[in-house]
């Protein structure tokens, strides 16, 4: 991702630098700062500066408010000389670290809002990105959008996986840190000493928990009795995969007749086993409306049941970046510092306000005065704030200084002349 | 020269030295006896204040007999027999016996005699109440199994364990019902069956008897000892020809040629078809290899992934789930599949089990 113009990139380090600077702006001070790797990237160049250590808050302050980074990182492992070549600094543990990216998540929106973009005409189109404009031969970019629904996935996903590590694992929400990514996700941060000294083995077994990776459901109390041969099941108030099991189906019982779910359960499910449950759907939504009936038609074999779990369990998984888990040297961004792709900050969100918490609006930290124009080469309709935006083409607009941030973050606009 | 307490200390984090009151008042010696490597043997070992040359003296002959029986059939048969009502031999004869196995100074003999000495406990932990579970595992190893009783669908579980605990070791089992994702999680706690908890103590009994021996690192032995190790080297040295020979468990020679074809393949860690694995897999687990041989004959594979090939080799083990074990293909099966090497040897034979059990005859009576 790159600035269309010189004055642009300036623009935006402004921008970065007047936030930094402001003294009651206050970033993220990690724990045990002295033990962490940092990172970042500079506006100036596409290299990322690494092995830094830092002492202090101020030393912290002092990196941001001369340096300005576009992007700033700190490792999630603690280090006994994180200063030092990966090989001699010495991995004491690291906090156990969960991405939620929306670029993993199967949303159907994704083809309609990631483009590719001419920055010499404004010629645009979706993936795949030829390798020069078609029409001018100009040097084009792939863009990645956001988007009100990506971001709603995401932060479903986020929700699971913090029922998982709340009730699942019995994390306590003082050791959990969530925040926004500033650009297409959520992070999360458990900072446990105990779990911080887990090895990468370990984390698998959590990222297979939460992901359902190698779920086998007879072992969830899905089977055939011995003798009578009749289908055995879990209760939706059962704890752990149980529960969710129990819920996961009921819930796709609800879905089977609605036909924008046709595809997703004939690939799923196999045709027939789909054409089996939705002939009988109304009456199997009534008897499961209490407590599951597993085994009820005795059309519908103890099988298709099993697959309808086996999806069940893939619909309540948490979608995570499972390589960023078990990852135990990450350099993960650090929170509350701004992204450069977007001038979002990478917000924490109170515990209690997850739900709430609105990606367009929360994390827009750059005032709307004074308005800016800029030239915009192309870009889907978006929302900063309560305002809507776009689509734009090959125009002159004069929107909020917050706004023109994302703009010219985004790379898809540049300062108007007339500014 | 290495006393027997110093042995003991080491077998045991000190940090952990509790002595379990209730436990000794109860029936110290018994305890002490079945489990040696308990905080509260050391105390008892360590008022002895024996070292290793005591031991040769004639009175400790029966101790000294106990501990080369306890290396011998560890190496012979992979378990130690116990004989905790002899309870002064028992509990002396262990740090010896764990001394000899540190002179012999061959990992694959230090691993056999550390997963003899924990199956043996194994055996008897699960006849313990589980109190004495509970307890043996916290004061010892710092495990905190609970002990509890936990009702869930139709299950009964009788321990939990925190997660983070559960996971450090999870990965060493190598069944998909170890994994945490197939076992019941709540609030941090994993509930367990009783044979699940003590094959976690079972665990860590082996690692620190493993742990001990390699920290202790070269010793060289007593003169007293020297003629015993002799004989116990020449076990291993008969034990490994055998091994050898039977090549972890089968009779190589005897392979028919589709087999051994898809055999030297495995070996050689070129890359399977998933039918040659299949036919390999089922045809192994029919003649008698264990899961984990088969395991750990796939791991030489380039693109082996654990966690697949153990679910694969389960399935077809059969077991899970309802599902049957599944035989070896016929040879008609693998001619369709283009893994049949038919020889003038396979003459009528239908199937490569039946060839194999026809040449295992065959080389017997011939050696015979």
């Amino acid at each position: 991702m790159s600035f269309i113009a010189e004055t642009d990139l300036q623009f935006a380090r402004g921008a970065f630098r007047s936030y930094y600077e402001r003294p009651r702006e206050q970033i993220e001070m990690p724990r045990k700062i002295e033990s962490r790797e940092f990172a970042y990237f500079v506006f100036e160049e596409n290299i990322m500066v690494r092995h830094l250590s830092l002492r202090d808050a101020n030393s912290l302050g002092s990196l941001f408010t001369d340096r300005v980074p576009r992007h700033a990182y700190y490792s999630s492992a603690f280090f006994h000389s994180p200063s030092a070549p990966m090989e001699r600094k010495g991995w004491i543990g690291a906090e156990l670290v969960f991405d939620i990216d929306a670029d993993h998540l199967p949303v159907r929106c994704k083809a309609e809002h990631d483009f590719w973009l001419c920055k010499n005409c404004g010629e645009h189109g979706p993936k795949p990105t030829p390798k020069g404009c078609p029409k001018c031969e100009g040097r084009v970019e792939e863009i990645e959008w956001l988007c009100e629904l990506c971001l709603r996935e995401a932060r479903n996903e986020l929700l699971k996986l913090l029922d998982f590590l709340e009730l699942s694992l019995g994390i306590g929400s003082k050791d959990i840190t969530v925040n926004f990514s500033g650009h297409r996700g959520y992070h999360v941060h458990v900072d446990n000493d105990h779990l911080n000294s887990m090895d990468q083995h370990a984390r698998k077994e959590i990222v297979d928990y939460v992901t359902g990776n190698g779920l086998d459901v007879s072992y969830h109390g899905l089977y055939l009795s011995q003798g009578s041969s009749s289908l055995i099941g879990p209760d939706y108030s059962e704890p752990s995969w149980r529960g969710r099991i129990a819920r996961g189906v009921y819930d796709l019982l609800g879905q089977l007749s609605d036909p924008s779910y046709e595809a997703y359960f004939s690939e799923n499910l196999t045709p027939k086993t789909y054409r089996r449950f939705l002939k009988r759907q109304e009456v199997l939504v009534k008897l499961w409306s209490s407590h599951p009936v597993w085994g009820a038609a005795s059309a519908i074999k103890p099988d298709d049941w099993i697959k309808l779990a086996q999806l069940a369990v893939r619909r309540q998984a948490a979608n995570i970046d499972t390589v960023v888990t078990t990852d135990v040297h990450r350099l993960i961004r650090m929170i509350n510092t701004l992204h450069g792709k977007t001038g979002l900050l990478g917000l924490k969100i109170r515990y209690d306000q997850v739900e709430s918490f609105d990606p367009f609006r929360d994390p827009v930290v750059f005032p709307d005065r004074p308005p800016v124009k800029v030239k915009v080469l192309y870009c889907p309709e978006f929302r900063v704030k309560e305002k809507s935006y776009g689509p734009y083409h090959n125009q002159v607009v004069e929107v909020p200084f917050s706004t023109a941030v994302f703009m010219v973050c985004k790379g898809v606009s540049t300062l108007s002349s007339g500014r | 020269m290495c006393t027997l307490p110093k042995l003991l200390e080491s077998l045991i984090d000190p940090v952990l030295l509790i002595p379990s009151k209730a436990m000794l008042a109860a029936s110290p010696s018994i305890y002490l006896a079945r489990y040696p490597f308990l905080p509260t043997t050391r105390e008892y070992v360590r008022k002895r204040g024996l070292t290793i040359n005591d031991l040769s003296s004639e009175l400790y002959a029966p101790v000294l007999r106990r501990a080369i029986n306890r290396v011998e059939l560890a190496v012979r048969y992979g378990f130690v027999n116990n004989r905790s009502r002899e309870t002064e031999v028992e509990i002396l004869s262990f740090p010896l016996a764990v001394f000899l196995v540190t002179c012999i100074s061959d990992t694959s003999i230090s691993r056999r005699y550390a997963m003899a000495e924990s199956e043996r406990c194994c055996e008897l932990l699960l006849d313990e109440p589980n109190q004495v579970v509970e307890r043996i595992a916290d004061d010892t190893f710092g495990l905190k199994l609970k002990a509890l009783r936990h009702v869930l669908g139709t299950r009964v579980y009788d321990f939990c364990l925190d997660f983070s605990d559960y996971i450090r070791l999870a990965s060493r089992f190598s069944s998909p019902s170890w994994k945490l994702v197939n076992k019941n999680l709540c609030l941090g706690q994993v509930y367990l069956l009783k044979p699940e908890a003590v094959g976690i103590v079972k665990l860590h009994v082996e690692e620190n008897i493993l742990r001990v021996i390699n920290d202790t690192g070269d010793v060289s032995p007593p003169q007293f000892l020297k003629q015993y190790l002799a004989g116990i080297k020449s076990i291993i040295t008969v034990k490994k020809k055998e091994e050898e020979r039977v090549a972890t468990g089968f009779l190589l020679e005897a392979l028919p040629p589709c087999i051994r074809s898809i055999y030297n393949r495995l070996v050689e860690g070129e890359s399977l078809s998933h039918f040659a694995r299949f036919t390999l897999t089922s045809f192994l687990l029919n003649v008698g290899l264990t899961r984990r041989e088969v395991l750990s004959l796939f791991s030489r594979l380039p693109d082996f992934d654990e966690h697949l090939s153990q679910y694969q080799i389960e399935h077809i083990a059969g077991g899970r789930g309802g599902v049957k074990k599944y035989t070896s293909p016929s040879c008609r099966t693998l001619q369709t599949h283009g893994l049949c090497l038919r020889t003038q040897q396979c003459l009528s034979v239908r199937s490569p089990i039946k060839m194999y059990y026809r040449q295992v005859r065959l080389t017997e009576r011939e050696q015979a």
